[in-house]
């Protein structure tokens, strides 16, 4: 995954609660291996039945065509895991999501792909809003020091657990990280064999039902 | 990389051994408890998985991610896969039915061969819907930890196992590792008293608890559902119950085995035999949990004066009484007034309008929330003898081709026919709608699925979430009915 180290942008709003992973990528994008999911990306909402833009969705207005950072509302992320939801976001450059919460899965998917989850409590949630109201708003977010800078003082800090963290940092894939544990682990996999030797799969050449 | 170095130098050698389990106060803990194998980090830890299932959605990148890290699946044994998500649900059909589905059913088939993973695909006996299937064959066992990339593997918790959804790039980890470092949730418990009365099933149950305590009431917690109206079902709805726990928030979604659970599994085809078997109900039978004082929230539900549930909206929260109406603006939380009358829009309905003889277009009796075969007994018993309504598209897709089989056997199939259903083949089907089953634009739709999010069923369409009974009434009756006044 890319590394997220400090990325200055402009923040796009879309002030909605609960919007959903179907919403934010439908599945009519997911049929294909070739298929690029930024095109995806809010389909519903950016394009008009006959496909072309609608204009009056956030991300269609002219300076917000090239925004890193999206300000939501509360929940976002809900629905179905597609990890799709991530990609399309991230194609389409949006770097981070600013938010008031995020679902489980969609918070997961996002820190494990490289998009950076912002969750703020309201007042702050409440300070964009209304830094995002009086003009186009540039933020820069530096994961090192967990900041959110707006353009004035002070800067905003945000949670971020220690090992996503580091991953973000390094752009580090996780699968490397656990392999690094890989004696640790089949010593595990004996240890648990011998206590729950059932859990193991036989193939019984099992009776269909 | 320095960064790198890092996590290597964080790592301490010669981990511990299993702790010799603690006396944990939930369920929850048992199972977490038994999987740890190296904490990572704060409230992290890196877990065995059991079982993992995967689907041709969401596991193709996954694949890819693997082919391009030049990786290997860890362990092959303990992945199955399920065609069912795209496969085209028409009678007769191959993976070239629905053409836009077959590169994804193809390349789950070239993986599966080039791993070794077993794949219950198209033609396979046991075909079906990747939780409907998982549970037919035994596959999940109390105190595992299965997962899938898929947000309703919760399902899977109603053996008392920890189940849940994961994404691709998870996927891809459990293929390399069979392991997953997760986040511990908090334990919450949603208590289920009384017993369900005539007309509704577990799922306006399920539907009730998310509507009064809303989308996000699970967020960060793992659900066990307790009390004596869960007791009182059957593994089928208890499924449906565990199943939407993503819907209000909550990844992971369980209860507790006893003697229906180890009955269930008795007669499946992978569940241990013999001394193996015997040795994991001793196991078994102790995994509940001791100490309510252990939940960080507590959820009551009282089900005995429920009705039949359904939803107006396009939240699964936004659930009202069939006999009752469509909220009034006023009644509305201040936070959800600007979005109500979009709401309202899209789904073409007015504040204050009763439910209940709304014109219905299209019934969906199917999807991992309602597919199995009291699903479709229930259905069929409602509409015995009636006729679908003629400006209704009806159809039952069973969860699995076990189903579909053990509903003909049944003559339940005969039932669906005679009324104008159509009976199909096994998937996931109008639930999602990424084949060729979609409903149209302002078409309205009552549903057996989990959600009524806008453009779920297809563009522009307009879902309502109900129960099979339900779904099915509205369908001969052509519009969105009672089912206690049918019967």
């Amino acid at each position: 995954m890319q590394p997220f180290t400090t990325v200055t942008g402009v923040v796009a709003p879309l002030l909605r609660d609960d919007v959903d992973t179907d919403a934010i990528i439908p599945a009519a994008y997911m049929r294909s291996l070739s298929t690029d999911p930024g095109e995806g990306l809010f389909a519903r909402w950016r394009y008009r039945p006959d496909g072309t833009d609608d204009p009056s969705f956030v991300l269609n207005e002219p300076r917000f065509r090239g925004a890193a950072f999206l300000l939501a509302g509360r929940n976002f992320g809900c629905g179905s895991s597609r990890e799709n939801a991530v990609w399309a976001l991230l194609r389409f450059g949006i770097r981070s999501v600013i938010a008031q919460g995020f679902s489980d899965i969609f918070q997961q998917n996002a820190l494990k792909a490289g998009l950076l989850p912002i969750a703020l409590p309201p007042p702050q949630h409440e300070r964009m809003i209304h830094a995002i109201a009086r003009a186009t708003l540039t933020v820069t977010v530096d994961v090192a020091a967990r900041t959110l800078m707006l353009p004035e003082p002070p800067p905003i800090r945000f949670a971020l657990d220690a090992r996503s963290q580091t991953r973000l940092l390094g752009g580090i894939d996780e699968v490397d990280e656990t392999l690094l544990r890989r004696e640790r682990i089949a010593q595990f996999r004996v240890e648990q064999r011998a206590r729950f030797p059932w859990l193991d799969v036989v193939d019984t050449n099992a009776r269909h039902p | 990389m320095a960064s790198m170095q890092k996590l290597l130098r964080s790592i301490k050698p010669g981990g511990a051994t299993i702790a010799p389990m603690q006396e944990s106060r939930t369920l929850f803990d048992k199972i977490w408890q038994a999987h740890v194998i190296d904490p990572v980090d704060d409230d992290v830890d890196l877990l065995a998985i059991d079982r993992h299932f995967v689907h041709e959605v969401s596991s193709a990148e996954a694949f890819r991610q693997l082919d391009t890290a030049k990786r290997r699946v860890a362990e092959p044994r303990h992945t199955f896969a399920m065609h069912d998500h795209i496969v085209s649900t028409q009678p007769g059909r191959d993976a070239r039915t629905y053409a836009g589905g077959t590169e994804l059913v193809t390349f789950l088939e070239r993986n599966c061969k080039e791993s070794g993973i077993r794949l219950f695909g198209l033609g396979d006996p046991r075909q079906g819907i990747v939780h409907v299937t998982a549970a037919e064959n035994g596959l999940v066992l109390p105190g595992s930890t299965v997962v899938c990339g898929d947000s309703h593997t919760a399902t899977l918790g109603a053996f008392g196992a920890l189940a849940w959804g994961i994404g691709t790039t998870e996927v891809a980890h459990v293929l390399a590792t069979q392991t997953l470092a997760q986040k511990r949730p908090k334990p919450m418990a949603v208590e289920l008293t009384g017993s369900l009365p005539a007309g509704t099933t577990p799922k306006d149950a399920i539907l009730a608890i998310i509507g009064r305590f809303g989308i996000a009431a699970g967020v960060g917690h793992a659900v066990e559902y307790r009390g004596s109206a869960i007791r009182a079902l059957d593994m089928e709805g208890r499924m449906t119950i565990c199943n939407m726990s993503i819907e209000f928030g909550a990844r992971f979604g369980s209860i507790a085995p006893d003697d229906i659970t180890f009955e269930y599994l008795a007669n499946t085809a992978y569940a241990p035999k013999g001394e193996q078997w015997d040795s994991a109900l001793a196991y078994w039978r102790s995994l509940r949990s001791i100490d309510e004082s252990a939940f960080a929230r507590t959820l009551d539900l009282d089900v005995s004066s429920l009705a039949p549930q359904i939803t107006w909206g396009t939240t699964p929260g936004d659930v009202i009484g069939v006999d009752g109406r469509v909220p009034d603006r006023s009644a509305m939380p201040p936070e959800r007034r600007s979005s109500f009358d979009a709401t309202l829009a899209y789904m073409g309905l007015s504040e204050g309008q009763r439910i209940e003889g709304t014109p219905v277009d299209v019934v969906f009796i199917g999807s991992c929330t309602n597919s199995r075969i009291s699903d479709l007994r229930a259905a069929a018993k409602a509409i015995d003898g009636r006729r679908v309504a003629a400006s209704v598209r009806a159809l039952v897709v069973p969860g699995s081709s076990a189903v579909r089989r053990a509903a003909e056997n049944e003559g339940l199939d005969r039932v669906f026919r005679d009324a104008g259903f159509e009976w199909r083949e096994s998937g996931c089907s109008m639930c999602l709608a990424i084949n060729d089953d979609i409903v149209p634009p302002r078409a309205r739709c009552v549903s057996t699925s989990n959600r009524n999010f806008e453009g779920r069923q297809g563009a522009q369409a307009r879902t309502h979430l109900a129960s099979p009974v339900t779904a099915a009434v509205a369908a001969v009756a052509g519009r969105i009915s009672d089912p206690r006044k049918l019967a």
